[in-house]
């Protein structure tokens, strides 16, 4: 019935952009053809958004890029937050100060009116008014603590923690400090460090880090997180049955990075050569997201993976 | 990625992470495009885009798709990052030799990579010297395929500014690229 449906835009300019995504009728290829002979700047215009469409493809290694810029972006809103409340408990701490010692001037001058007028008995001590109302800072003086007073983590369970939606990283990345070197405050530091380490090469050191975060902080985001940045690393170590073990961790979690780990298994499961296995799980990408941007690499994988024995008929 | 945005743009710790972590390759590639593939401080904008994105969201009312909106922010925080204090390399139409060895391959001269790689060069230089309004309404057209109407919907500006800004910008790109040209001929006949 309808062939050829009608476009809400025929604009000249559009035909470059509408030739790219394959989306020309035959008509429209034929307009664009002869737009193309007769304007240069058209012409100019169409080559280089051909030259940049070329460049725009997922890299390797993108997915855990994505997920270290992401986790960082996030570490970064959370530690603003945790700034703002410190900010308004010090307010609230200064606040307190002033009216306590405002307090005290206003009963030290009582007293020392009062003492005009009647003579302190004998052996009193004019220290003594000065430290009764000392006393009244002692609330705001427990107050610096309460940071503190934030469960430490207790590996409770993920799903929990994503159906509540709470802020999840600042009492999973707090942890009862200590000093020395190799002592990491937090799951935040402790997943920057594993991704210098990764970044600056040192796989070992890495993936030694990585482990470490999801033994010491494991209900916390960053050690979710890891398991994806693990699994590329050991993949890249040659060790794809950790890797998958990974990627599969990661999936039994909270899935934000479901793409991702599924390449990461299906890449485990082709260097482990479990080619049905694989099969399965591209299959589980296309079928899950679409429009991934990995879409078009499962495609070209399946076509690359001899269909399995049972489907052919 | 409506829904989640919305929940992301509400506080929703786990819906913001989805949202960067779903927008993260489009963003990643709008800089890489902006900048170039090679070019050192890819990461370091990435990560200011993705912030810019935080920060944006909240007055984000739906007017074209979050994907777009996103782009978008991140085309004008790469335009940002070229345009502060980078005369050297506005003035340099370097060629990104990383994109260079990514895209060989057999079915392309090495001549044509070449050129290809000249003319991204150009229109990169050309988005720091170029009015930013029409600097920006190059970069989603040219670079990222918005048709007018889109380019319209997440500049918030009418198509037929649009295609005014285009148009001149287009014309300004025709002169770089046939500059480039005429350069690069006499080069070789110097040779």
């Amino acid at each position: 019935m309808s062939e050829e449906k009608p476009r809400t835009s025929h604009l000249v300019e559009d035909l470059s952009v509408l030739s790219r995504r394959g989306a020309l009728s035959g008509a429209e290829q034929q307009a664009f053809a002869d737009a193309l002979e007769s304007s240069a700047t058209l012409s100019t215009a169409h080559q280089l958004g051909c030259d940049f469409d070329q460049i725009a493809n997922v890299k390797p290694g993108d997915d855990a890029l994505i997920a270290d810029v992401a986790a960082r972006v996030l570490a970064r809103r959370a530690a603003g937050a945790r700034a703002g409340q410190f900010r308004f408990r010090a307010l609230l701490l200064v606040a307190a100060l002033i009216s306590a010692g405002s307090a005290a001037a206003w009963w030290q001058r009582g007293r020392a009116t009062s003492a005009h007028s009647v003579p302190p008995p004998a052996g009193s001590r004019l220290t003594s008014p000065a430290r009764t109302p000392a006393t009244a800072p002692a609330p705001a003086t427990s107050t610096p603590p309460a940071p503190e007073q934030v469960p430490p983590p207790a590996g409770g369970a993920p799903s929990s923690r994503a159906s509540s939606g709470r802020t999840v990283s600042e009492p999973a990345a707090t942890r009862p400090t200590e000093t020395g070197p190799n002592v990491f405050a937090s799951a935040e530091a402790l997943f920057r460090e594993a991704s210098a380490a990764r970044r600056a090469g040192d796989r070992a050191g890495a993936r030694a880090l990585y482990l470490r975060l999801e033994r010491e902080f494991p209900a916390s985001d960053e050690a979710h997180l890891a398991h994806v940045s693990l699994g590329n690393l050991l993949l890249d170590m040659g060790r794809a049955r950790e890797a998958e073990q990974q990627f599969a961790s990661y999936l039994g979690g909270r899935p934000a990075l479901a793409q991702e780990a599924l390449i990461g298994r299906a890449q485990s499961l082709a260097a482990l050569g479990q080619t049905d296995e694989e099969r399965r799980v591209w299959t589980e990408l296309l079928h899950d997201y679409p429009g991934s941007v990995y879409a078009a690499r499962a495609k070209q994988r399946l076509a690359q993976l001899a269909p399995p024995a049972a489907s052919s008929k | 990625l409506r829904g989640i945005a919305q929940s992301a743009a509400r506080g929703d710790r786990v819906a913001h992470r989805t949202l960067l972590v779903e927008t993260g390759a489009p963003l990643l590639r709008t800089v890489r495009a902006v900048l170039g593939v090679g070019h050192p401080e890819v990461e370091d904008v990435f990560q200011e885009a993705m912030m810019a994105v935080h920060q944006a969201l909240p007055g984000f009312r739906g007017e074209c798709s979050t994907l777009h909106f996103v782009c978008r922010i991140a085309v004008q925080t790469a335009m940002n990052a070229r345009r502060r204090g980078r005369t050297r390399t506005r003035y340099l139409a370097a060629i990104d030799e990383t994109e260079l060895v990514e895209l060989a391959r057999d079915e392309v001269s090495p001549a044509e990579l070449l050129a290809a790689a000249r003319r991204r060069a150009g229109l990169r230089r050309l988005l720091g010297e170029l009015p930013e309004p029409q600097a920006e309404v190059l970069a989603l057209h040219t670079m990222l395929g918005y048709t007018v109407e889109e380019t319209a919907q997440v500049t918030g500006v009418p198509p037929n500014t649009v295609r005014s800004r285009l148009r001149t910008a287009l014309k300004a790109l025709r002169e770089v690229v046939l500059l480039d040209g005429a350069r690069l001929e006499i080069v070789r006949e110097e040779s």
